[in-house]
């Protein structure tokens, strides 16, 4: 009995405790079941309202389901599209407020082509509109937000469609759309009331511009023509010379381009964005220029392509080397640069061509600062400064270490070594360095 | 008086001919047209340094040399030296005199280098063409 009596106590005290309110059942009677938002609607002829609606098995359920918990059958509020239902009460002075065009914004002009335009009748809330979007923006598709108010239409086939005016071209002072103003707003509504409404006014922006028609072209008279001489014809295209790249190779073999073709050249290399392409067409003009035998063009041309479109091609430079060795000792510094970019890429060669190439870069070398290093030995001797004394230092220094360089190589690759060692001996002033 | 007399003149004698003196060498530096080579120099081939020639005239004279090891080599009467004669853009020659006790002067003509690499055989330049892709190789090292 002891035992009966506290768990009598506390099942009574529980049950209290569990039990739910009223406010506990607010999701089974929602006060706006209806889709379009309203209290109460006929949907199929059935009347929805805040209290439960039940399913085909009776089962009572809250009025704004979609559909059945138990058998997933459609409920009334299923769809998410029906429109109000007609009020056929009595209105007293009130009228029902007929779906009127409103002055509208200024459409957007659509974008990208497949953006479908406003539905031409409905008020679009001016909240989602207050910012105009960029012009260059990307396209987005702009979809209105969910009406509040959707248009009733007594029937459908008496609804005059509002006229839809093109979409304006952008407007020229750039400000895309702009939103009307609350007292534009107003004067429409108020110009609404008293008369029907009048068309939409014209945009100026919309409006396209007058196309001028062409100028009327004067007829020639057939006997003025019999007795004016036709104007020389225009010179060909240059541009259209010079695309062929292929084409050209063998007349620039010959030399034989012109000044037109050369300049169409250059004008495509200057204008190509690849360097692959930059590197064809200045191949092209080298090659005519060396057949014309131009060298200030031709040194200009290798000088570009060096410097500012490629130089791992060994031949280029060992070509580009030999052409300044032959200008003397002023070019004796370049000399040595391109022959070292030519070493450097020298394992592009192979067989013979590599051994004798490499052979005749050393010897570029060593002979160019060789000179490099006579002439600051002159220098020194007409002026003994340390400035001099130095260079000539550096440049002896120079030439030793390339003409080594000369004859190791001509030594392990087989080649003649008389030349080397003179050219070691004469840098070193030491036998015992240029061993053979 | 006398006596003082007769030591000067054996001190005097004695210092006009030390035993260390070498005999002054000469060599004049001339190019194949016999004008002189400001630019020469003169070495011994146990020297570190090399002995510029006068400008002007182009010879060197020497008689005695200080080899790195700090040992001298004094040019001596019926000896034999060896000199290496060497300018910039001309062969080195190396010689070999033998001194004599007097007039040791002698003309070294150095030949002209050949510094013009006019044989060098010019490779030919290609005209650009794509490459076709290798198929065979590529793709990711396992």
């Amino acid at each position: 009995m002891n035992t009966l009596k506290p768990a009598f106590l506390f099942l009574m005290s529980t049950g209290v405790a569990l039990a739910n309110g009223w406010e506990d059942y607010n999701k089974a009677f929602p006060k706006f079941p209806c889709p379009d938002g309203w209290s109460t609607c006929d949907v199929d002829g059935k009347t929805v309202g805040p209290g439960l609606v039940t399913d085909s098995e009776g089962n009572p359920m809250p009025a704004n389901m979609r559909f059945s918990f138990w058998g997933f059958e459609s409920l009334p509020a299923s769809s998410p599209f029906s429109g109000l239902s007609e009020y056929n009460g009595d209105l007293g002075s009130r009228e029902i407020k007929a779906d009127e065009p409103v002055a509208q914004p200024e459409p957007k002009a659509p974008r990208g082509g497949g953006i479908p335009d406003l539905p031409s009748g409905d008020v679009v809330a001016s909240g989602g509109w207050d910012e105009p979007e960029p012009e260059d923006e990307p396209a987005d598709v702009v979809v209105p937000p969910p009406a509040y108010e959707p248009p009733v239409y007594e029937d459908p086939a008496e609804v005059v469609p509002a006229p839809v005016t093109p979409p304006p071209p952008p407007a020229d002072d750039g400000g895309g759309y702009k939103p009307p103003s609350m007292a534009e707003l107003e004067a429409a509504r108020g110009a609404r009331s008293e008369e029907p409404p009048p068309p939409p006014p014209p945009v100026p922006a919309a409006i396209p511009e007058p196309v001028p028609e062409p100028e009327p072209v004067p007829e020639p008279e057939p006997e003025a023509v019999a007795d004016v001489a036709l104007p020389p014809p225009p010179p060909p295209a240059i541009e259209a010379d010079c695309d062929d790249l292929r084409a050209l190779e063998t007349k620039a073999m010959l030399g034989q381009r012109g000044v037109a073709n050369r300049k169409c050249l250059d004008g495509k290399l200057a204008a190509s964005s690849k360097l692959t392409s930059k590197d064809k067409i200045s191949r092209v003009l080298l090659a005519d220029a060396k057949a014309r035998d131009d060298k200030p063009d031709w040194e200009r041309l290798m000088k570009r392509h060096l410097e500012s479109i490629d130089r791992s091609d060994p031949n280029m430079c060992l070509v580009f080397a030999i052409f300044l060795h032959k200008r003397g000792v002023g070019k004796a510094t370049q000399v040595i640069k391109w022959s070292d970019y030519a070493l450097e890429n020298k394992a592009k060669w192979s067989g013979a061509s590599h051994t004798r190439n490499v052979y005749y870069l050393h010897q570029l070398k060593s002979e160019a600062a060789s000179r490099l290093w006579k002439r600051s030995e002159k220098r020194f001797v007409k002026d003994r400064n340390e400035k001099n004394e130095a260079k000539a230092s550096k440049y002896r220094s120079m030439a030793k270490q390339s003409s080594r360089a000369w004859l190791d190589y001509a030594k392990a690759s087989g080649k003649d070594t008389s030349r080397p060692l003179a050219a070691c001996v004469s840098a070193s002033g030491n036998t015992e360095f240029c061993p053979l | 008086m006398s006596v003082l007399l007769i030591s000067l003149l054996t001190f005097g004698c004695a210092t006009t001919k030390s035993q260390g003196d070498g005999v002054p060498v000469k060599v004049y530096v001339l190019d194949d047209g016999g004008k002189p080579i400001p630019t020469a120099v003169v070495r011994h081939p146990k020297e570190a340094d090399r002995h510029r020639v006068n400008a002007e005239t182009g010879h060197w004279e020497g008689s005695v040399l200080y080899l790195p090891d700090g040992s001298e080599l004094i040019f001596q009467p019926n000896t034999s030296i060896q000199l290496e004669v060497s300018a910039p853009g001309y062969l080195t020659k190396v010689i070999q005199y033998d001194i004599k006790k007097r007039r040791n002067q002698f003309d070294v003509k150095l030949d002209a280098m050949n510094l013009q690499a006019t044989d060098l055989e010019e490779p030919i330049i290609q005209f650009g063409r794509d490459k076709k892709k290798t198929e065979s190789g590529g793709g990711a090292a396992n």
